[in-house]
């Protein structure tokens, strides 16, 4: 099993998502949906002094696109806004531990796209 | 039946439960045969003198035949062309200069895109109205909404004969009808009736039809594009090359006879001749019990789905609607987790917008999962499907 994205560990992630919620008082926001599957995330942050103060993030789709924003948020929190440049799509991939079929990828990478837009960071 | 055995996938992958043949069926062995002795001594068609070039075209010309005779055709109605997509686009801009901006065109909320998009993008090019027939809640084509759309500025009304989504199947005599009362074009998109249907275009009476050579056993990349006697002689074709001219100077062209006059460049020979032999591999065993074998296991499908909590199946109100194809939502699973899971465990599904994204809209789904039967499937395989949604149904509530 441990080579299935639907393993107890991730699915659990999926239902109890980190740092989810909205935020009052965000110094910026960002959404994004992928109109092919209807999976949807937004994106808020805090920024204090180029540091990510506070990040939180809601959403609705599959295990994939969920689970890794969840995932990113986490990793995002209380570092440096630059940061997310040093995140790559590999990175975000390889969380999963397991193979990411070619035509779920876009599902794994829909929240580091927001991200990046969102922090202004290259792709 | 024990008709798996025909088809070499099984045994290359035994215990594959395959259940996506609306994206594309399985090839039995006679068609594999007909396309490698092809390549095994190809040749081009219509052009050369020598043995092989002669017995191509022969060949090539025979499945022609054979093809035209499943859906009651001449040989000269019955073009080849890469496949349904093709063969509707090409529909559309061999009549495009037959419409002007005061005139409409009905197509279906139902419709794949390959029979929606070359319809709005004409509608767009030309200026003139697109409607769109709507759906009931029972999930059956709105022949009232038809009867109001369907006027006498309507030049051409699109459908399909089986829904590649729903299953269920359009009122094509009724909608025909409609259309002939006003001297609309009809268009049919029978991608996916090919295996279940009776298409006979005379008794029909359609000037169109489109449908794909992979979805009834045979190869990619071949597919037809039938178009009425009376029809034919009024278009031009829109693909230019060799093969569709009879003579050509430095200042015009003239074509060929029909059909070859639309059917320019190489074709997809050994495509042409893979399909000729699942045309026969289909009659062999008769569409009917195709039909009847694919409704039997889809009723037995939807009510071991309708048993299960969480699922919701968009079954049609009348079960005569029914096909082989049946599109369900498992509550608070995403289509693609379920798709994904199902494939780990080899069983073969589709799950998204299934090119129908007009429709998804109308139902208010990002997607659904879809199921669709063949010949080659059994009760073990709907057994197999269902056993694992129940499985990560667990996993997730």
């Amino acid at each position: 099993m441990k080579n299935t994205i639907y393993r107890e560990k991730l699915i659990h992630r999926y239902k109890n998502p980190k740092n989810y919620g909205t935020m009052g008082g965000f110094d910026k926001k960002s959404f994004s949906h992928n109109p092919y599957c209807g999976d949807e995330i937004e994106v808020f942050v805090k920024i204090e002094n180029k540091k990510i103060s506070d990040i939180k993030w809601i959403g609705e789709g599959c295990v994939i696109s969920q689970v890794a924003t969840s995932w990113l948020v986490g990793r995002l929190k209380n570092k440096k806004v630059e940061h997310i440049s040093n995140i790559t799509k590999e990175d975000v991939l390889d969380m999963f531990n397991c193979r990411i079929n070619l035509a779920r990828e876009k599902c794994a990478l829909l929240s580091l796209k927001v991200i990046k837009k969102l922090l202004n960071a290259g792709n | 039946m024990d008709i798996k055995n025909k088809f070499p996938v099984f045994d290359k992958n035994p215990g594959l439960v395959y259940l996506d043949n609306a994206a594309t069926t399985q090839c039995p062995e006679m068609v594999l045969e007909t396309v490698e002795k092809y390549y095994k001594s190809k040749a081009n068609i219509h052009r050369g003198f020598y043995s092989q070039a002669v017995e191509a075209t022969k060949k090539y010309e025979q499945s022609r035949k054979v093809v035209a005779e499943l859906i009651s055709a001449k040989p000269k109605e019955t073009i080849f062309t890469s496949g349904t997509t093709e063969s509707l686009n090409n529909i559309a801009r061999m009549l495009e200069s037959d419409l002007n901006s005061e005139d409409n065109i009905v197509i279906t909320i139902a419709e794949h895109h390959a029979n929606f998009i070359p319809w709005q993008q004409l509608s767009d090019r030309v200026g003139c109205e697109l409607r769109v027939v709507g759906l009931d809640d029972g999930y059956k084509i709105d022949l009232d909404s038809a009867n109001e759309k369907i006027d006498k500025n309507t030049k051409l009304v699109s459908f399909s004969f089986v829904s590649n989504t729903l299953g269920i199947t359009f009122p094509v005599e009724k909608l025909i009808s409609l259309a002939n009362e006003v001297g609309a074009y009809t268009v049919l998109d029978s991608a996916q009736a090919m295996t279940s249907k009776e298409v006979n275009v005379k008794k029909l009476g359609v000037d169109f039809l489109a449908f794909s050579g992979h979805k009834l056993f045979g190869p990619t990349g071949v597919g037809v594009m039938y178009v009425k006697e009376g029809v034919l002689e009024k278009i031009e074709p829109v693909k230019f090359g060799g093969s569709m001219v009879k003579k050509i100077n430095k200042n015009k062209a003239n074509w060929t006879k029909l059909p070859h006059k639309f059917e320019a460049g190489t074709p997809n020979i050994s495509g042409a001749l893979g399909l000729g032999k699942a045309v026969k591999f289909v009659e062999n065993i008769r569409q009917n019990k195709i039909a009847s074998h694919q409704r039997y296991l889809n009723k037995y499908l939807v009510n071991k789905l309708q048993e299960v909590d969480g699922i919701k199946v968009l079954r049609p109100v009348e079960k005569s609607l029914e096909s082989g194809i049946t599109s369900f939502v498992v509550e608070n699973i995403h289509p693609h987790d379920i798709a994904e899971f199902l494939a780990e465990n080899t069983i073969c599904v589709r799950a998204g917008h299934h090119c129908a994204m007009p429709l998804m809209d109308k139902l208010g789904v990002n997607g659904t999962i879809r199921v669709s039967i063949s010949i080659y499937n059994n009760k073990n395989d709907i057994d197999k499907l269902v056993q694992n949604i129940k499985l990560i149904q667990r996993k997730f509530y």
